[in-house]
């Protein structure tokens, strides 16, 4: 009998290709739940695996499960298009999200796991004065702040994208353009599946198809969750279920201020490579991009009202592709294979919530809106650290529920005229 | 050297249906490859090549395996081609689906260098390297090659390429409601057709391809003494004989959403006579329908085992539709694989048309139909109970040879055969195809008998009938498509219908059931597992999905995204009812599922999509009364307009015209289009006391006669719109304000009234495009308006004065404003008159040196009066006082908008950013909007940012540069050195008050 | 795409003919209230027609509407 193979590398490759494959072992272990654990994490998506990833990682805490009611990493981990990218306008989110950014550089490495983080390039163009006002503001604040992401001229844009179409003939004609050269995506799934593995490798139990119906508190202090397949104990539990978690948090008095809103995506058949950067743009609302397969995947704005529908209405793919098409006309000929949506979880300042909710022992961490996905390692080690010391780490302070009542949002919606 | 290209059209035979067609009397040339080649009018592309002998289509996709036509319709996998040159090439269509016309040039895909020598193909020797997502597992280390390592997958990815210019072609949507959709134009939804139209509902039948009939036309009987096929043909002329049924072909549905929409795609045949000249290439119908009836038929499973791909591999009904409809052999000497029935039918009749049967393999150990019987009869070689378990290939990859095993005796080596064969016909029974259900959210139920999936819990108004609900004899389908009509009839009428079941004599052979199988042989090597294909598009193997199953991806959802199963352009039609067979045996205890379909059922193009709405209907430009006489002026888009920037002389750059057209402004007069500007109108006994509510500042002591400025705030308490109001009589206000944002701010007028207030009793009217305005500005305003004929006093008018009456011979309001630190009156006149006063006033002007200025100069002015602009200045996050204008909220009023929020401790915090001028030490230096400031440009990032440049630009009356900025305290900051970095270099600033420049004299 | 019928002027026409506006009823009342996965009642505008806001019971995974009316002319006795 031969030893599993459990390292992922070429040369494990090679010896099961000597073997038919046959040696490879389950990359995550389908946990039954237990009736009590150190912490419970509701959701498991990128932000909740990877919290439990890092709780086991880094603070040696390793009874953890991650509770979903699905299959793993099928919310929006799924369903978004993969962008990574870390020129925010506001300081706190810079903090946030360049973290985040810097852990993808070597994801693949620490996880074992080739995530496919490929920075090709961000460019989000500029059409009217303001746009390249706005964008400035962000290259400027990025550039005080660390974060390689400058504003370039159209010839440079030009020379990115020379498919582009963009003459003064055009209704918004370019302007110039923000660009990130470290920005780019990843395999989405694969982040899930990559931390799902080395959670469970470390102990975690993540258990599938068990949705979590109540949370269970003890006066001041929580205790369990009431789950489909029984009552699990837990003196520390976070939420990080999206647009799923309002709900859940509502009977013990929390109102988290997220509305679920339809947001849809949608890929071409495969094509000949053409386009390397991703390509971003306001004016004309849409992103695109395209992947090592071939595919052109693309998105554009929300449904136009709260939905935690999965199917999303025609006008928005409409309005999308319009959109592409003005940038590149000769795409009229190539075909739309799938659209699909997701439902996100929009804040009124379109930054997430991080931080303690009501009982003592419950935090959340949802809110994330269009822009989720990139955060995902940040994220799960800033709250992974707040989970295991009970301390808000400073990075993640801003982002508390509290900051609506103080009046002292972080409003990335001035500056983001497009969804991504 | 090339093979010699064999006929494989069958000649034509008198009083025989086969190649019906076609017509023979008009060949058409075309070019496969550069290679010229003859068709016949009526020829699908697949059809055409299949003719000429092209065995090798394409490559597919991971491994470059040479691949050929597999079926007759949307769901081969295989047959995607590239067809056209110049601006109408387009690649990665389905050659199955588009009909043959002159002088087409097609063009295989996916080979390189060439499509005689594809060097792809070297990467599928490495194919057991490349397990599903083998890319996850490596091209890890070291951390920079991941970038070659992609660049060399993404050269390989794709499959068409971009065409290369813009599209010449035309698109268009057409909005159509109707009671009853039926997709599907073969018996079932011919039937349903039928039922409905006979309770007089409005009917559109949606045909994907260009004919009704479905596959009615791969089957002999009789139906009333009738051949099948005439009978058909009768029904389908009394169907587009009826009003109340539309019938559409070469249209598939594309998507099903909610509220009855349906989204079809209708591909326009351009060798039409009906349409225009000019007509459309293809048209989205957006229809609303009250009931939807699936009759999508099934599809005709592959069998799954090794090398099941080869070019020579098809479907057996597909084979036999293309002898029949276009008369074409699919080569000449034939294996038949079948797990039921149809692999006889197809025998009979390859074998009249000229086609050696070598063999057919009846996978059931017991076939008892009549047609088994017949052809056994017949003397047609015969293997009951086996197998194809493998097959050979010729020296392109096409099929040279089938292996056939006895299923009883396993995979014993002595049991095995082999028979030389150029095509191998396989039918692994029907898999219903109601998927369009999913659209929905419908899910369907595997039924292991029948080794597919049908219909199970449907929402509301939808049906599924015929074939896509599992009845497959002609019967069967007759009468489930008039039940399925019938029962849409009674859903739209929200009541029962009684109508009578046509009865029919029907003698159509029934077949016997069709035997389910999965992976072949039965018991099967992981080395026979791992070249057996469930997914041929995306090149998915059944050996793919035992890993993935072994690697704990076997949720459905994971399997479909570890294995890119179904992924393809195809949505995996005719992998779905196979994978799960395989499935239910590698998971006894899992009930197997499908992941969700998605629209579109076939890919549609952008350009449909989009419609009309491309080039100048992109976003149409919203034009004002003046547009046509400022066509001198460099235009700038705002909003849905492109109001005049500047207007530069020849030989003038815009910069330099903004210094002039400033200049002149600033020592004599400007005109201004400011049309744009928001014009409401609120009026009624309650009209003062909601504008009070609705703003922070105080307006119940405004005069009649006077104009105050004003800010109105979001709920939080930040700057929303700024506004002068002015009191035109006690009950009638007009609220004017920056230029394209009426529409914000009525709907935010009417959300407080209609919804907060509806007991105040007053009406919002927005005057905005029904009023032209122009804006004067500069010392001689006063001067040039004496000479106006009006009877308002309007040369003496002083500032936040407003009235109404008649100025050089038209209605009109004027406002006196300062918004550019210098004389200013608006003046607004019914709009078409708008275009002679302008004209009048540069008359008048011309001895004062009138000039015409744009938004640039606009900006540049307000610049250097310190006036904040809303889309500069703010950004939904700017409180009154950080803008200095503390002075414009009452915050003892005891309501208004935004003062619960603006009261929020946050708000007010020190720390804030207040509007503060910037005045750059190197008076030259412009810092362009979006510049942030710093106090240490030599520390090392992250950095200390004290604030940002919002606007800014060189003033030429002061001849300095000038910036706003909202820096940190900055109000307590006045006096204090700042940096911006520009090109790597900290340029010192120094913060100063906004007040830069009054009364004309800079302060 | 939603097909909605404006109860004041009776148009009957797409969603991108009105502007969805939140939770029905007057801003207090409807503060800090989550949106369940249920019929929720909604503000809508009438945006394209008659300008007017009107409530409209929608279901917020399914949509589903099962009602629309006039401001003041709610069609259940109760406030939310």
């Amino acid at each position: 009998m031969r030893r599993p193979t459990r390292r992922y590398s070429i040369l494990s490759l090679l010896k099961e290709a000597r073997h038919g494959h046959s040696g490879w072992v389950e990359a995550w272990r389908k946990a039954e739940p237990r009736s009590s654990y150190d912490v419970v994490i509701v959701g498991a998506g990128g932000h909740g695996i990877a919290t439990a990833y890092y709780l086991a990682k880094l603070h040696g805490i390793h009874n953890v499960a991650v509770l979903e009611k699905g299959w793993l990493g099928g919310g929006n981990t799924a369903r978004n298009t993969g962008i990574i990218r870390s020129n925010y306008l506001r300081r706190e989110s810079m903090a946030l999200y360049g973290l985040s950014h810097s852990l993808f550089e070597h994801l693949s490495q620490e996880l074992d796991f080739n995530v496919m983080f490929t920075p090709r390039g961000l460019v989000e163009l500029a059409h009217t004065r303001q746009e390249l006002a706005e964008l400035s503001r962000i290259a400027d604040a990025n550039r005080h702040f660390g974060i390689k992401s400058w504003m370039i001229p159209t010839s440079e844009v030009h020379s990115l994208l020379p498919s582009l179409d963009q003459g003064s003939h055009k209704r918004f004609p370019l302007l110039g353009a923000l660009y990130q050269p470290r920005g780019g995506f990843a395999r989405h799934d694969a982040v899930a599946w990559a931390y799902a593995r080395m959670a469970s490798q470390l102990g975690v139990d993540i258990v599938e198809n068990c949705g979590v119906e109540s949370i269970i508190a003890d006066g001041e202090r929580i205790v369990g969750v009431q789950t489909s397949r029984g009552r699990i104990d837990a003196g520390t539990i976070m939420v990080a279920a999206a647009g799923e978690s309002p709900p859940l948090l509502a009977p013990l008095g929390v109102n988290l201020p997220i509305e679920p809103v339809t947001l849809q995506a949608f890929v071409s058949e495969p094509l000949k490579p053409f386009l390397n950067p991703v390509v971003m743009s306001g004016a004309v609302h849409g992103y695109i991009s395209q992947t090592a397969k071939g595919e052109l995947v693309i998105g554009g704005g929300t449904d136009a009202y709260p939905s935690h529908s999965r199917r999303g209405a025609w006008p928005p793919i409409e309005d999308t592709v319009a959109a592409m098409l003005e940038l590149f006309p000769f795409l009229s000929r190539v075909r739309l294979m799938r659209h699909w949506g997701g439902s996100v979880d929009i804040t009124p300042d379109r930054s997430p919530l991080i931080g303690p909710a009501g009982p003592s022992g419950l935090y959340v961490n949802c809110g994330w809106g269009t822009g989720g996905f990139k955060a995902i390692p940040g994220s799960g080690f800033v709250t992974a650290s707040m989970l295991a010391t009970g301390k808000v780490p400073p990075i993640a302070v801003p982002f508390g529920l509290e900051r609506f009542a103080a009046g002292r949002m972080i409003d990335e919606s001035a500056a983001s005229g497009v969804i991504h | 050297m090339a093979r010699a290209r064999r006929n494989l059209r069958v000649p034509e035979k008198e009083g025989s249906n086969i190649g019906r067609l076609i017509d023979r009397t008009q060949p058409i040339s075309f070019t496969f490859n550069g290679r010229a080649m003859k068709g016949f009018a009526g020829d699908t592309v697949a059809s055409a090549l299949i003719a000429n002998d092209v065995r090798r289509l394409t490559s597919s996709f991971k491994y470059h395996r040479p691949r050929g036509v597999l079926g007759i319709g949307s769901d081969d996998p295989n047959a995607i081609v590239e067809i056209g040159v110049g601006d109408r090439r387009t690649p990665n269509l389905n050659a199955t689906q588009v009909l043959l016309a002159p002088d087409m040039r097609i063009a295989s895909q996916n080979v390189w260098p060439s499509p005689r020598l594809d060097l792809g193909g070297l990467i599928g020797r490495l194919k057991p390297l490349m397990p599903p997502s083998f890319q996850y597992k490596t091209f890890k280390w070291p951390v920079p090659t991941w970038r070659v390592y992609e660049k060399a997958l993404r050269t390989l990815g794709g499959i068409g390429t971009v065409p290369g210019a813009a599209d010449p072609d035309r698109y268009e949507h057409i909005h159509v409601d109707a009671d009853v959709l039926i997709v599907g134009g073969g018996l079932a939804g011919i039937a349903a057709a039928e039922a409905a139209s006979a309770a007089d509902l409005k009917v559109v039948l949606v045909e994907e391809t260009h004919r009704l009939g479905g596959i009615a036309d791969g089957y002999d009987g009789r139906v009333d003494g009738k051949p099948l096929l005439d009978w058909v043909q009768n029904k389908v002329r009394n169907l587009a004989a009826s009003r109340d049924v539309h019938i559409l072909t070469n249209a598939g549905v594309a998507g099903l959403y909610d509220h009855g929409l349906a989204i079809i795609h209708e591909r326009l045949d351009p060798n039409a006579s009906v349409e225009p000249e000019n007509a459309p290439r293809e048209r989205i119908w957006k229809l609303r329908t009250k009931a939807v009836i699936l009759a999508t038929g099934a599809h005709e499973k592959p069998l799954v085992f090794p090398d099941n791909d080869r070019p020579g591999i098809m479907l057996a009904t597909a084979a036999r539709l293309y002898l029949r409809r276009y008369g074409v052999l699919p080569g000449q000497r034939v294996v038949i694989a079948t797990t039921g029935d149809e692999g006889y039918r197809t025998a009979a009749d390859l074998a009249a048309g000229g086609a050696e049967i070598v063999r057919v393999v009846d996978l059931r150990l017991d076939p008892d139909g009549s047609l088994f019987h017949i052809m056994k009869a017949r003397g047609t070689p015969l293997a009951v109970g086996s197998a194809p378990v493998g097959t050979t290939k010729g020296k392109k990859g096409e099929l040279a040879g089938v292996t056939i095993a006895n299923r009883l005796t396993l995979d014993g080596p002595a049991l095995r055969s082999h028979a030389d064969a150029d095509t191998l016909l396989v039918s692994g029974g029907w898999g219903p195809a109601p998927f369009l259900a999913g659209h929905l959210g419908a899910r369907l139920v595997f039924d292991e008998e029948l080794g597919g999936f049908r219909p199970g819990e449907l929402p509301g108004g939808l049906f599924v009938a015929g074939a896509a609900n599992g009845k497959f004899h002609a019967a069967e389908v007759l009468e489930d498509g008039w039940r399925a009509g019938s029962i849409a009839v009674e859903h739209v009428l929200g009541s029962s219908w009684s109508s009578v079941v046509p009865s029919h004599s029907i003698e159509v052979t029934a077949d016997d059931d069709a035997e389910p199988v999965g992976m072949l042989p039965d018991v099967a090597t992981a080395a026979e597992r791992a070249t057996a294909f469930v997914d041929l598009q995306n090149d998915v193997t059944i050996g793919d999905l035992d890993i993935a199953i072994r690697e704990g991806y076997s949720a459905p959802e994971h399997l479909k995204r570890y294995t890119t199963l179904g992924q393809g352009v195809d949505q995996g039609k005719l992998a779905v009812a196979n994978a799960a067979m395989v499935m239910a045996k590698a998971l006894p205890n899992a009930t197997p599922a499908h992941t969700t379909f998605r629209p579109p059922w076939t890919p549609i193009t952008f350009g449909a999509i989009a419609g009309t709405r491309r080039g100048v209907l992109f976003k149409p430009v919203r034009e004002t009364p003046l547009t046509a006489l400022t066509s001198d002026a460099l235009r700038e888009p705002l909003g849905l307009w492109r109001p005049p920037a500047v207007f530069p002389r020849p030989g003038e750059s815009r910069e330099e015209a903004v210094r002039r057209e400033a200049r002149s402004v600033r020592n004599g007069v400007g005109l201004f289009d400011a049309t744009l500007g928001v014009k409401i109108a609120v009026q009624g006994p309650d009209a003062a006391q909601f504008l009070d509510r609705m703003s922070a500042t105080n307006l119940a002591d405004l005069e009649v006669g006077r104009s105050r400025f004003a800010l109105f705030l979001d709920n939080d308490g930040f700057v929303l719109e700024d506004a002068v109001i002015a009191r035109a009589e006690n009950d009638r206000f007009i609220v004017s304000a920056g230029i394209g944002r009426a529409d914000n701010l009525c709907a935010w007028f009417e959300r407080w009234r209609q919804r907060e207030w509806p007991d105040l009793n007053l009406f919002i009217t927005d005057e905005t495009e029904r009023w032209g305005q122009l804006l004067l500005a500069g010392p001689r305003v006063p001067e040039l308006l004496a000479a106006a004929s009006s009877d308002i006093d309007i040369a003496g008018f002083e500032t936040d004065s407003y009235a109404e009456g008649e100025f050089m011979g038209t209605t009109a309001r004027a406002l006196a404003t300062r918004y550019t630190a210098t004389p200013e009156v608006e003046i607004a006149v019914p709009a078409g008159h708008l275009p002679s006063l302008w004209e009048q006033i540069t008359e008048a002007g011309k001895p004062l040196g009138i000039t015409h200025f744009g938004t640039d100069t606009l900006h540049r002015l307000r610049l250097e009066g310190g006036a904040f602009d809303l889309d500069h200045e703010t950004d939904g996050s700017v409180t009154p006082y950080d803008l200095g204008l503390g002075d414009l909220v009452k915050v003892d009023k005891p309501f208004f908008v935004g003062k619960e929020g603006l009261e929020r401790p946050g708000m007010t915090r020190s720390s804030r950013r207040h509007l503060v001028g910037v005045l750059t030490e190197d008076p030259s230096f412009v810092p362009p909007p979006g510049a942030h400031l710093v106090l240490d440009p030599d520390h090392a990032p992250p950095r200390r940012v004290v604030g940002h440049v919002t606007s800014s630009g060189y003033s030429p009356t002061l001849r300095r540069s000038l910036a706003l900025a909202l820096i940190s305290a900055g109000e307590r900051h006045i006096g204090d050195r700042v940096f911006i970095v520009s090109s790597g270099e900290g340029l010192p600033a120094i913060i100063s008050s906004t007040a830069f420049f009054s009364n004309g004299e800079p302060t | 795409m939603l097909m909605i019928r404006c109860p004041v002027c009776g148009i009957a026409a797409d969603e991108t003919e009105f502007t969805s506006g939140g939770l029905y009823g007057r801003l207090e009342e409807t503060e800090n209230r989550v949106i369940p996965r249920d019929v929720v009642r909604e503000w809508w505008l009438c945006a394209r027609g008659c300008g007017t806001w009107f409530g409209m019971a929608r279901h917020v995974v399914n949509q589903r509407v099962t009602a629309t009316w006039a401001a003041g002319d709610e069609p259940w006795d109760g406030r939310h």
